[in-house]
């Protein structure tokens, strides 16, 4: 069975936002507004959070692109009383928005923050309806969602190649983030296959994960920076 | 066959890359439904351009029925291979933007006032084509102007044309650039912009330049900036006030005081000149005027001065040019951000010198020129007498930018009667911001082709909407900053949506209603045959070749290197239907040494600038009133400022404040320490007020910026959907005073000063 994975190599994000809006335009997230930006309510499946050090002049900032950590031992799986967030056979954290009562303890067991509650009905503007990707659900108010590394991507290259009559291919598959990001810095794959890039890089010394005390697994790996960037 | 999102991952991957996988990438459609029987809808990808900022990306458009739905990179255009920017990936949220102006508009009441009428196309061609024939009749042709983005692209070629069939010299080409092509042309007589070989430079020295958020070729430069990170050999030193994105991801930062960098460059060209660390070999063949560089540099340059005014440490300045020196090639970049400042022009050419100490221009590693791509030009115009007298009478055609703007703004002699506006961009939009009433007064008629409500459609008497480009024909130019000419070819991914028409098809009706000359010289039925024919010159050129995979493209390179050639196509339709299947068509090699082709000024050299202007321009102007005591820094944000369009992509705008965690709020970054001298904590909500008028803002206590300066970003939204009224009220723009670049006239970016206090309430 796969595994699936990212590594994002830090040396390399350039923090231009790519991944961010690429997520936003393939899951149907809708946009913020000023009244969620208040009330800390906006949802973004991925992020690219900054970190600012020194004092001026010498100063240096970090930016780390951050998507569901897809862990091996997801915390907010264990509290989901109905089975609407459940951890899937090829290492994907996924979500079921119909089985979702909206209890947000899964929101609240997360320690990476990265699952989001539906506090409003998303308000797209009539034309804006237009690019809504069908491939997607729209989600409705009192679900809870997250990143699920564009799963129904997924669904598709297996289809296609069923229809091939062939195997699914490590590359078939890639989340809408990394296939758009510029610098390369997104890298995905299966991390059970010792051929892929993600299952070398994962193994190097720069490879990190987040809050990894926790012993949540994350599924996402980091590579620091280099010398460059101290 | 079909393509699918798969296959083109795959050439993304460099797994394999086959003709066939992209033989139906065009309009033939599969139903997707056979295949994925959960999935809705009709699935195709078009190939087509992303023209949302002046770069001009490969784009594959997702479209599940009629509906645009996602866009992903072409992975075989050799700008973007695949990737597309947060800009691009917004795309269709300008194409869906409730702001679009839904058919033809007229002006009611008063013209200071914006009240709207529909109209039909006949009524508002119409007026239009009467306004123009009534001055063209009355001898007044040379009054009319149409003012837009410099694009170099077969629009401008029909615009310029009409123009010149009508009789009117005056095509005003905004250009965020301009003020660098004048000092390419000051030093090596080229009016044009060089691309830097990033590729192969091992040091860039960045003058505050953004090239890896806002230049038109970010993606090819965010490419080698990944790969080059990624274990490669490259060093970056970013030079300026703020620390922008470029500063954060340079080895070093240098802080300096806004305005002082032509005078850091001159310092750090001292150093070389100096310990005569520069190229001798170049400098002979290749430069003239060395010597009297020299000696101004020598007699007027000393580090104690240059150090004090630039507030860049005597040490850091020695530093730089001795790390200049042993990173060879070693690239000094500056673009358009160094033009805000007033004297702008001299600020690029001292940057620019230091290039030619090195040695490093026509060379690999440093500053090249990129050709021009083969497009067939259009048939010689045959003008009328109409036209000839027009011509005769009014010779002078509107060269500097700055005449541009006098132009329209000062009721001259030969004030412009009639404008014809379309997207002109940042820089108008700027201008209209302060001058909307002189323009109003002093142009009796101004029509607008914008497809949004925006600053340029306000000032409309007739609206004649335009589509964005995902619905129109269009060939697109890379930008000159990459040395490789690529044409794209840009396809309309839908129908025109409500009522909107294509500029070029509007145009190429107002022709042909307006007499015998006009028909004659427009003999296209429409916009997409007159594309079609300059396309075809890419064939009868026998060079370069349609876009292909990486390995086709080195193995053409090679060929086209010995001065070689491959047919890959058998007849002219061969190639438009492959070109079309493919996107375009690049010319991948570049030869050095055509000495003509990079120094076209008389001497054939590069022709150092030893002007004593340089010296006093860093030298901040002193506040003229204490109660001011902050520099203002207006900077531009990624990808913001080359349209006006950017507010119309909710998507795009809200992640823009990521750095300072604000989604929908302008904000003014102030250093720690001056923020404790004048009372302001971080978020608070302030008031940055100037003598001309003041914004709110939030307050971010940022280490990035120098004590005493109050950065601010332009192009900001405040909603996702704001009506333009809303956001015009709060434009840091108001808070400039009436200084403008010499040469370009842009607003003057960095010598208004300002105070902050805190905003009541909220």
């Amino acid at each position: 069975m796969r595994k699936w994975g990212m590594v994002i190599d830090l040396d390399r994000c350039a923090g231009c936002q790519a991944c961010v809006v690429a997520c936003k335009a393939e899951n149907n997230v809708v946009h913020s507004d000023p009244v969620q930006e208040e009330t800390f309510r906006a949802i973004s499946w991925m992020s690219v959070l900054t970190v600012m050090e020194g004092e001026y002049p010498d100063v240096k900032e970090r930016y780390f692109p951050r998507p569901c950590m897809h862990c091996e031992n997801p915390p907010c799986v264990k509290v989901c009383p109905v089975g609407a967030t459940y951890k899937n056979p090829e290492g994907i954290v996924a979500q079921v928005y119909t089985r979702c009562i909206g209890c947000r303890y899964c929101t609240n067991n997360c320690p990476y923050t990265l699952k989001y509650f539906n506090y409003f009905r998303p308000r797209w503007t009539r034309e804006m309806k237009n690019l809504l990707n069908p491939d997607v659900p729209k989600r409705q108010v009192g679900v809870v969602e997250k990143c699920t590394f564009c799963h129904h991507r997924l669904q598709k290259a297996k289809e296609d190649a069923r229809f091939e009559k062939r195997e699914l291919r490590e590359k078939d598959y890639v989340p809408a983030c990394v296939q758009t990001c510029p610098t390369g810095a997104l890298i995905f794959g299966d991390l059970e296959n010792p051929k892929s890039e993600v299952f070398r890089l994962s193994k190097i010394s720069r490879a990190f994960r987040l809050l990894e005390e926790l012993g949540t697994e994350p599924q996402v790996f980091y590579l620091t920076e280099g010398e460059w960037h101290g | 066959m079909a393509i699918k999102r798969r296959d083109f991952l795959k050439i993304g991957g460099g797994i394999s890359l086959s003709l066939p996988l992209y033989t139906c990438i065009s309009d033939k459609s599969y139903n997707s439904t056979s295949r994925s029987n959960w999935l809705a809808g009709v699935e195709r990808w078009v190939p087509s351009v992303c023209q949302a900022c002046p770069g001009g990306c490969g784009i594959m458009v997702r479209l599940v029925d009629d509906r645009a739905v996602k866009i992903e990179g072409n992975p075989i255009h050799p700008l973007n291979k695949g990737k597309v920017c947060p800009k691009g990936q917004s795309g269709l949220q300008l194409l869906y933007s409730s702001e679009r102006i839904r058919g033809p508009l007229k002006k009611v009441g008063s013209r200071n006032e914006e009240r709207w009428e529909e109209i039909s196309w006949d009524e508002a061609l119409d007026t239009v084509s009467t306004k123009l024939q009534q001055l063209r009749e009355s001898g007044q042709s040379h009054t009319v102007a149409f003012a837009g983005k410099n694009q170099q692209n077969t629009t401008d070629e029909l615009i310029s044309r009409f123009l010149e069939v009508y009789g009117s010299p005056h095509f005003f080409k905004f250009d965020e650039w301009a003020a660098l092509k004048n000092a390419y042309f000051v030093s090596q007589g080229i009016n044009d912009i060089m691309a830097v070989d990033f590729n192969n430079s091992r040091l860039i020295l960045s003058f505050g330049a953004s090239f890896l958020s806002n230049w038109p070729n970010v993606m090819e430069n965010q490419r080698i900036y990944g790969e080059k990170r990624a274990g490669g050999d490259l060093k970056i030193i970013q030079i300026e006030p703020r620390f922008s994105i470029e500063a954060s991801r340079a080895d070093k930062w240098i802080p300096i005081n806004p305005g002082s960098e032509g005078l850091l460059a001159l310092g750090i060209a001292s150093v070389l000149v100096k310990e005569r660390l520069y190229n001798q070999a170049f400098i002979e063949r290749f430069t003239s005027r060395f010597n009297e560089f020299r000696d101004y540099i020598l007699q007027n340059i000393t580090l104690d001065q240059v150090s004090e005014i630039t507030g860049v440490p005597l040490s850091s300045i020695i530093e730089i040019a001795k790390e200049f020196n042993t990173h060879q090639p070693a690239v000094a970049v500056a673009d358009s951000n160094l033009s805000y400042s007033g004297n702008g022009l001299f600020d690029i050419l001292a940057v620019h010198s230091l290039n030619a100490l090195a040695g490093n221009i026509d060379s690999p590693g440093g500053f090249l020129r990129r050709r021009q791509a083969p497009l067939t030009d259009l048939p010689p115009v045959i003008l009328d007498s109409a036209a000839k007298k027009a011509f005769s009478e009014e010779k002078q055609k509107a060269v500097s930018q700055r005449d541009m703007i006098d132009n329209l703004i000062n009721n001259s002699s030969q004030g412009i009667r009639c404008l014809l506006l379309s997207s002109p961009g940042h820089h108008f939009d700027s201008i209209i911001q302060k001058k909307k009433t002189d323009i109003l007064e002093n142009i009796p008629f101004i029509v607008s082709f914008s497809p949004f409500m925006d600053e340029t459609s306000s000032l409309a008497d007739i609206i004649l909407p335009d589509t964005t480009f995902y619905e129109k024909w269009q060939d697109h130019h890379s930008s000159p900053l990459s040395e490789i000419p690529i044409v794209g070819i840009s396809r309309p991914v839908i129908k025109p949506l409500y009522q909107s028409r294509p500029l070029e098809s509007t145009l190429l009706t107002l022709a042909k209603s307006m007499g015998e000359n006009f028909v004659q010289n427009f003999p296209w039925s429409d916009y997409k045959e007159i594309l079609f024919y300059r396309i075809k010159g890419l064939f009868r050129a026998k060079k370069g070749s349609i876009f292909s995979s990486s390995y086709e493209e080195a193995q053409l390179r090679i060929l086209e290197e010995r001065r070689w050639w491959t047919r890959q196509h058998d007849s002219e339709d061969a190639f438009m239907k492959d070109i079309l299947e493919k996107g375009g068509w690049q010319d991948p090699s570049y030869h050095f040494n055509e000495r003509s082709f990079v120094y076209q000024n008389k001497s054939r050299r590069f022709v150092f600038t030893s002007s004593h202007e340089i010296k006093d321009q860093g030298a901040a102007e002193n506040p003229e009133n204490g109660d001011y005591p902050l520099r203002l820094f207006l900077f531009d944000l990624p990808f913001t400022s080359t349209d006006s369009g950017s507010k119309n992509m909710p998507w795009y705008q809200e992640n823009l404040g990521f750095r300072f965690g604000l989604m929908w709020k302008i904000w003014v970054e102030v250093n720690p320490d001056t923020a404790g001298d004048i009372g302001i904590r971080d978020k608070d909500i302030v008031w940055v007020e100037s003598p001309q008028g003041r914004i709110k803002a939030v307050a971010r206590v940022f280490p990035g910026i120098g004590p005493d300066i109050a950065g601010i970003p332009l192009n900001k939204a405040e909603h996702p959907l704001a009506s333009k009224e809303e956001a015009a009220s709060n434009d840091p723009l108001h808070l400039l005073g009436e200084t403008y670049d010499e040469r370009t006239g842009v607003p003057d970016r960095i010598s208004t000063h300002v105070k902050i206090y805190k905003a009541r309430g909220r």
